[in-house]
């Protein structure tokens, strides 16, 4: 192994030697343990869980618009009447709230990081545990105390904000606004600790030699996540608390009837949230960077341009929070100014991307399915950075401003982004977390469904965007019905795609094939323990005295008689 | 939960055999350990921080609106007042200083009088503080609607014009940052008194204090935040 | 980025950081420190009462960044700590700034490309509110000697 050197034994002595899953047994030793491992897969079921009931909720309102009228959400008894048409108005307006607060608040914010990061990153820093254990166990119930909440108030009453809450439609509104509010803040003090968590983690728990400069690239991603965490969730916390308190007292801080600034919301909302995107999608470059690497056994092209670039994505997502207020009332220098910011983000994202197609160049590319889940993410997420670019642009952005070009734009970003380098990374990691192969051809007829009914679910929206389909409407009008039925099909084509996937996944976790502790021939540490891993993780703390893309020559004698 | 820590660190030895008692299973040695702990706290601190400077942007914001309102409204608080509690936290800031000091030249018993002299202070900013609500209350100085304005008059609404930027804007950020600034002091009241618990048990030596050291972070960034609200709050011309 | 506790680690054998090491100051330090927060606190009021109008604004944030200097460079040790944490603070507060100034930026401006609305649209807004009337608030405190009635806010 070109990486490690293990001290004393090999682990093939160790054969003894209980994997996590089996190390101890219970429901309690469940519910109290500190192990990262079995925090990071009770993170991984929960994000899955709310993920999948989110996505429900979505192609229910996809079948919604597939008719300009309000039809489907209507109770039969009801349909035609005015009163029906309201009941049905709100009902999708509830859908597409809870669709969003869920899929951003409950699952993509913590999918990757406190899901795969919690279980990979003290694996690949060569580290027994994160640095506080407990803290991390208690995010995850605080994670858990959140969701509740906010599925409570969502399920209460009619919470119809959108997830941005946007005063002074949330600070007049009542109970359930509150309640989500309360969720929400929650939630986000999960987030601080999972970031604090990370931090120390990476400044402090690395193996011996295992210098800035031979950490994997997905540890860069999850350190400038963390960083990002860290910093912007704590705004999140105190505008909501503000918000609880506008909607209660009335003081006029947000609500222009009571003498105070709409847009100042705004201001507050997005310092958090627009980092936030970036909470989203950096632990997905850092996924990208190991699927490719790994899967053409090829040293990654610009190790220090993909390490620095997401820490400079991390500062720089601060400075441009302002390129969603255009339309808002926000002044003309305002805009202009966090305009001229925003293009400065493509710069280290197309770096990122150009290393990576620069990494693909004469590899030894197997077509497996974690691969190809990386080469869908580099053609659908530069489909949606470069929309983000178009979005960026002042004047552009006035005239796409909350219409489906914006959706198609994000979920190009986060589903064809995230979700999609999420899916590679289970995918990759899947062996190791389960001790057991997925079927490959599975896999792959897997990933071509979710490709083609992703894009064509969400490429229809940037053409209806274009034409000028404005966003979270429930009715339409019948010029816009062709896309949105080839959009609703899409997402029916992209369900059962990733129902597919769902189930290929758990059938090989009891009847896949026996993974071999390394099945990919990768170099970083994850790859020198049994798979699944022991509860320490290692035998004897590893040693590192090379760069974790370090591949041996490309021969396939080396890949395959690894050891 | 602490024994299976425990358990785990003895069942696993990892080559060190001189593990402290206070040595956590997952961490090398105790070096390892207090530096994670100390930079977890600053970046904790950190985070801290961010928080109360929301609630700082959204007075400056306020109080460039409406600036004569805020020069008016924060006549009703008083200074007098304010500037004891000043004195106080920082004496307990002080104070708390000393406890870590004592605690690094391990005299345990200086240190738990420094403990306690730093709970006192505390509770004497919090007596202080409840006297100052309660006057506030009492002359319905009060966020928003809770206002007196509003309770007195019958059929003024808080939607009305006259409503606009009046004192109850001013009342409600002065509660939210004292009222969130007290929450911190009651939870280091808690922490301190946690220290004071675990210092007479003598688990802190000149070899293991990262507790009170980190506890004595947190408690002077509860003086730093005061620093900053007193002048704005109390004193602004 | 180098730290120091992995050059600590190098031949495999965790070494104690050369920068951990506890730096207990003198009692004398903290003595003077202390003495020096409330003279500025003393200040602090003083020029508050010295009516420097909207100067008062400004010494009052630089006395109080003083303050803060002192509490946290000697009373959190900043100033004799491992650097990294003074880093970690002063990346804060730069946050900070960033959060104020951009949001400032937009507050300040709002308007300033309109030559017929001027920038003081929500200034002169909130000038002309009448705020709650003075005289109902003496009504309730005439027995409480402590609480002023509040000027109207367009009286200065």
């Amino acid at each position: 192994m070109a990486t490690t050197t293990v001290e004393g034994h090999g682990h093939d002595d160790h054969h003894d030697e209980k994997s996590f899953w089996t190390a101890k047994r219970g429901l309690w030793s469940w519910l109290s343990t500190v192990d990262h491992k079995r925090i990071g897969i009770m993170y991984l079921v929960g994000t899955m869980a709310a993920f999948g009931v989110a996505g429900v909720l979505a192609v229910l309102f996809r079948i919604e618009l597939m008719t300009p009228e309000i039809d489907f959400f209507v109770d039969g008894a009801l349909a035609g009447t005015a009163e029906g048409w309201a009941a049905g108005k709100e009902l999708y307006n509830k859908m597409f709230t809870l669709h969003g607060a869920l899929m951003v608040f409950v699952f993509i914010v913590p999918a990757v990081p406190a899901a795969l990061g919690n279980f990979f990153l003290p694996l690949m820093l060569g580290a027994k545990d994160v640095a506080f254990p407990r803290l991390n166990l208690a995010s995850l119930y605080i994670w858990i105390t959140g969701t509740v909440i906010l599925l409570f108030a969502i399920l209460m009453g009619q919470l119809d904000t959108g997830w941005t809450f946007y005063t002074p439609y949330s600070s007049s509104g009542t109970g359930p606004v509150i309640l989500a509010t309360v969720g929400i803040f929650v939630l986000g003090f999960s987030s601080i600790l999972t970031g604090v968590n990370f931090v120390v983690t990476v400044h402090k728990m690395r193996a011996p030699g295992m210098t800035w400069n031979r950490m994997p690239l997905f540890i860069w991603a999850l350190y400038a996540t963390a960083v990002i965490q860290v910093l912007a969730t704590p705004v999140l916390a105190i505008t909501l608390m503000l918000l609880l308190v506008e909607s209660l007292f009335k003081i006029g801080i947000f609500n222009p009837e009571y003498g105070g600034d709409p847009v100042l919301f705004q201001h507050f909302f997005w310092f958090y949230s627009h980092p936030a995107v970036y909470i989203m999608i950096l632990p997905g470059f850092g996924i990208v960077s190991e699927l490719i690497a790994v899967h053409s056994k090829k040293h990654i092209f610009g190790y220090k341009a993909i390490a620095l670039s997401s820490v400079s994505i991390a500062i720089i997502s601060f400075l441009v929070w302002g390129h969603h207020m255009f339309v808002s009332g926000q002044s003309e220098f305002a805009s202009a100014l966090f305009s001229f910011l925003t293009f400065a983000v493509a710069v280290p994202t197309a770096i990122k991307v150009f290393s990576w197609v620069a990494t693909l160049y004469k590899g030894s590319i197997s077509w497996n399915t974690p691969m190809m889940y990386g080469l869908i993410f580099l053609f659908t997420f530069t489909i949606g950075g470069l929309t983000g670019v178009f979005l960026g642009a002042l004047s552009v952005d006035v005239h796409f401003h909350d219409s489906y070009f914006v959706v198609a734009h994000f979920h190009y970003v986060m589903m064809g982004g995230t979700v999609i380098a999420l899916l590679g990374g289970l995918h990759h990691w899947w062996p190791k977390m389960f001790g057991r192969m997925y079927n490959e051809k599975a896999g792959l007829v897997g990933a071509f469904i979710v490709f083609v009914g992703f894009n064509l679910t969400f490429f229809s929206q940037f053409m209806l965007g274009s034409q000028g389909m404005p966003r979270r409407y429930a009715e339409y009008l019948p010029e816009f019905q062709s896309y949105h039925v080839a959009s609703s099909i899409g997402s029916f084509i992209l369900a059962v795609g990733l129902f597919w996937t769902l189930f290929y996944l758990v059938h090989a976790i009891f009847k896949g094939k026996k993974a071999g502790p390394n099945p990919w021939g990768g170099v970083s540490l994850e790859w020198a323990t049994a798979s699944p891993p022991i509860e320490h993780n290692f035998h004897d703390t590893p040693h590192v005295d090379a760069s974790p893309y370090n591949f041996p020559e490309i021969d396939p004698d080396m890949v395959e008689g690894h050891h | 939960m602490s024994t299976t820590v425990e358990s785990q660190s003895h069942a696993h030895g990892d080559g060190h055999h001189d593990h402290p008692e206070y040595l956590q299973h997952h961490f090398d040695n105790p070096a390892q350990q207090e530096s994670a702990a100390k930079l977890g706290m600053w970046v904790f601190l950190a985070t801290e921080i961010l928080m109360f400077s929301g609630l700082f942007l959204a007075y400056f914001i306020v109080r460039s609106q409406y600036p004569e309102m805020v020069l008016s409204a924060h006549e009703q608080l008083d200074w007098k007042l304010g500037s004891v509690n000043t004195v106080v936290l920082i004496f307990s800031s002080l104070t708390m200083a000393l406890a870590v000091r004592a605690v690094q030249l391990n005299n345990r018993k200086q240190a738990s009088l420094m403990l306690i002299i730093t709970i006192l202070c505390a509770c004497a900013f919090m007596v202080i503080k409840y006297i100052e609500y309660s006057s506030k209350i009492e002359h319905g100085l009060l966020p928003g609607i809770a206002y007196a304005e509003h309770t007195i008059v019958e059929g003024t609404h808080y939607a009305q014009e006259g409503w606009w930027g009046g004192p109850q804007l001013f009342f409600g950020i002065y509660f939210m940052m004292t009222g969130l600034h007290g929450l911190h002091v009651v939870i280091g009241i808690g922490l301190l008194v946690w220290l004071l618990v675990k210092n007479n048990r003598g688990r802190f030596s000149s070899e293991y204090f990262t507790p009170v050291e980190n506890v004595g972070l947190y408690w002077h960034l509860v003086d730093l935040i005061w620093i900053f609200l007193f002048p704005l709050l109390y004193l602004v011309k | 980025m180098s730290h120091e506790y992995v050059k600590g680690y190098v031949k495999g054998q965790p070494a104690k950081p050369a920068h951990e090491g506890h730096h207990v100051m003198p009692l004398k330090t903290y003595l003077a420190v202390f003495g020096a927060l409330m003279v500025l606190t003393v200040v602090t009021v003083l020029v508050s009462q010295a009516g420097l109008g909207s100067a008062s604004l400004a010494v009052a944030m630089l006395v109080a960044l003083i303050k803060a200097g002192f509490v946290v460079g000697y009373f959190m040790h900043l100033k004799y700590d491992v650097r990294f944490y003074s880093f970690v603070f002063f990346s804060t507060i730069l946050f900070v700034g960033i959060f104020f100034l951009m949001t400032f930026a937009d507050i300040n401006t709002r308007d300033a490309m309109s030559a017929e609305w001027g920038n003081k649209r929500m200034k002169l807004d909130a000038q002309a509110n009448v705020p709650p009337k003075p005289k109902k608030i003496e009504a309730r405190s005439s027995g409480a000697g402590e609480i002023k009635a509040p000027e109207p806010a367009g009286a200065k």
